[in-house]
């Protein structure tokens, strides 16, 4: 716990029910990191500007080049920058989601993590949104997309769909800081440096905790945790529709629009996971995201990886069982070709061993539900590989298949990527209180290791101790 | 759709004038060891598009008719913005020397349906020409479904030029896009209450 300047403040903004220590310590816990900065930041922001740099310096050579300096070609055309923006948009899809679901279902355990599952909706839109600009190779012509957009494009959809849900999302998120944003103006203002004061003076909106006030939040957070919800589901189907309204096996599937949204779920828990655990560890927050929560997402996770097998299981058998043109060639290919390692690395790293982790009680620890959620990344990761590339060497006219390997310039772009992601998250991390205190306050529960639902223990024992660090 | 026969009055004249080309040595001059041939092909006079067009082709040599020989026919073609002949149907001669094809109208006008013999270890190659008009406003790259939405499937298809233009001509769409919005903008109108309480309220914001 840090030490902090306690300024005279309004406590308004906060109800009073819960023991004014404990609420003393979890504010001081989550505004720490905003009032002090270590060199280790520093050096870490330092690092991921010079990936990020690294990947400016390649993206300039494309742009002078041409795409040619990629590893697509006319016979498959979209490459590692489409994978990792249905990637990026995949794993935005459950921050904000989940977090509606839970909020309309007025759910208690998630709240100390609702608010990175926002953050990572808005961060990885924002970075996703940028791929499909890096693939143009003419980022200029996007205006065409305004100065010539035609409805039946299902670009124009993904364009209108993407900004539809970033919108949404940025309220959304910032809905609910408002109050945390009073605290901060309350806590830190005084000390804080004068553009810092400034910010939270603007973004706390004249935040007082008044009745009127609550009442205007909460109705204000109504609409946008019901509106968001169907908006979330529609935005990975209309991506998926991206594939799905082509004439070209295997992307020719009614159940595609579906099964992206499952697989986005799928990623996005996994991603959620993987940021609680290392913001917990970061921002010293282990009082507050405990084993609970790593637990009930891991139960997630091993819900939707089994909704990915019999999403898996729809789309092959059906397939499999009429072998269209193409579908042979392709069934090959994942099966015992060219994409066999990656298609079975796919389904039992991804699917069966993130399961049996979470499934069995001695791995359902902090430390196996995040390296479940590792492995289940990397496999959806591999999985939109397989989706692209593998749809792409399905031959549409008597010619060899082609093989696709990313260029160095792809991978740095992707590296990139990955380095703003993290960035634009600990640049916030700085700025933002990363647990919504008023709400973990609000609806703080009998006690703070209240336990969420037990999954059975098949004989073996579950004598799991409480978990204070990963 | 009736073709003119290789085998009528018209045609034998045909046949009978590649003869004597093939005579008179005005015909493509054959490798060593080739036996020079001539081919002779006819198509409709006119055809509308979107249906199946026969053409039929005729190859002889000096010794007769050629059997089991491949005729392929083509047509002018354009293609990003390369010109060329695009081969549209194939077929084997018969006893007769006669091949016998369909292929599918899909481009207007006047039409040069060329048939061509690319020639073998025996035989020289050859070609023919033969010309007909392709009429008819079909528009053949449109499937017909069932489901129609303005703007989407149906016409009015937006045109390219301005913004309002094709935002309004899918106007479902934009519906269901203002709706979500208008949603978001109640949602920031509760949020601009809480910005208006404080500048009213007795605590006011500081």
């Amino acid at each position: 716990m840090v030490a902090m300047r306690q300024p005279a403040r309004s406590t308004a903004h906060l109800p009073l029910e819960v023991p004014a220590e404990w609420r003393e310590g979890l504010e001081s816990n989550v505004l720490a990191p905003l009032a002090r900065t270590s060199w280790r930041y520093f050096a870490w922001i330092g690092f991921l500007a010079v990936v990020i740099a690294w990947a400016v310096v390649m993206y300039v050579h494309q742009l002078q080049t041409g795409l040619v300096v990629t590893g697509m070609r006319d016979r498959i055309s979209w490459g590692l920058y489409i994978i990792s923006f249905v990637f990026f948009i995949g794993i935005s899809h459950a921050g904000t989601l989940l977090s509606a679901i839970l909020r309309v279902v007025k759910a208690r355990w998630q709240l100390p993590v609702t608010r990175m599952a926002e953050f990572i909706t808005v961060v990885a839109l924002m970075v996703g949104g940028l791929f499909p600009l890096i693939d143009l190779g003419r980022p200029d012509r996007i205006l065409n997309m305004i100065w010539y957009g035609r409805w039946q494009s299902p670009l124009v959809w993904d364009f209108l769909a993407i900004t539809t849900y970033l919108t949404g999302s940025a309220i959304y998120l910032y809905l609910p800081l408002i109050p945390d944003f009073a605290l901060c103006r309350d806590r830190l203002g005084p000390t804080a440096p004068a553009w810092k004061r400034g910010f939270f003076n603007l973004a706390a909106a004249g935040w007082t905790g008044s009745a009127v006030q609550r009442r205007a939040l909460d109705r204000a957070m109504t609409i946008m945790m019901i509106v968001i919800i169907p908006v979330a589901v529609s935005v990975h189907t209309v991506v998926s529709w991206i594939f799905a309204m082509t004439l070209r096996e295997p992307f020719n599937s009614t159940v595609f629009g579906a099964y992206f949204v499952a697989g986005a779920i799928f990623s996005g828990v996994a991603a959620i996971i993987i940021l609680m655990a290392v913001l917990r560890r970061v921002l010293h927050l282990e009082e507050y995201i405990t084993i609970n929560q790593f637990k009930a997402l891991g139960f997630f996770l091993l819900a939707m990886s089994l909704v990915m097998v019999y999403f898996n299981a729809s789309e092959y058998i059906v397939t499999g069982y009429k072998m269209e043109a193409g579908a042979p060639f392709h069934f090959h290919d994942l099966l015992v070709g060219y994409l066999g390692p990656y298609f079975w690395f796919y389904l039992v790293g991804g699917l069966v061993v993130p399961a049996l982790i979470i499934t069995f009680p001695r791995t359902r620890t902090i430390k196996g539900i995040v390296f479940a959620a590792v492995l289940v990344l990397i496999a959806m990761w591999i999985e939109r590989y397989l989706i692209v590339v593998g749809g792409f060497r399905v031959p549409l006219m008597p010619y060899t298949a082609r093989h696709y390997g990313p260029s160095l310039t792809e991978w740095s772009m992707l590296a990139g990527a990955f380095a703003l992601f993290a960035l634009i998250i600990s640049v916030f991390a700085k700025i933002f209180p990363m647990v919504s205190v008023w709400e973990v306050v609000e609806h703080r529960g009998p006690e703070p290791g209240e336990e969420v639902l037990e999954f059975p223990s098949f004989g073996s024992t579950d004598a799991q101790a409480p978990e204070v660090a990963s | 759709m009736k073709i003119p026969s290789l085998v009528s009055p018209r045609l034998a004249i045909l046949g009978l004038v590649a003869g004597l080309s093939l005579l008179a040595g005005r015909l493509p001059a054959a490798a060593a060891g080739q036996e020079p041939t001539a081919i002779a092909v006819a198509a409709p006079a006119s055809a509308t598009i979107g249906t199946a067009v026969p053409v039929q082709a005729r190859l002889v040599s000096a010794a007769g008719p050629i059997p089991h020989a491949s005729v392929d026919f083509l047509v002018p073609a354009s293609f990003l913005g390369t010109d060329g002949e695009m081969k549209v149907a194939s077929g084997i001669t018969d006893a007769q020397g006669l091949a016998t094809a369909t292929f599918e109208a899909r481009i207007t006008g006047a039409l040069q349906v060329k048939a061509v013999f690319s020639g073998d270890n025996t035989y020289a190659p050859s070609t023919a020409t033969s010309s007909m008009t392709v009429t008819g406003s079909k528009q053949l790259y449109v499937p017909d479904i069932g489901i129609r939405l303005r703007g989407l499937n149906s016409s009015p298809i937006a045109q390219s030029g301005t913004v309002s233009h094709w935002l309004l001509s899918g106007w479902p769409i934009g519906a269901l896009l203002v709706l979500i919005w208008s949603t978001y903008g109640a949602a920031v109108f509760f949020m601009s209450r809480i910005s208006a309480d404080a500048a009213n309220g007795p605590e006011a914001a500081r």
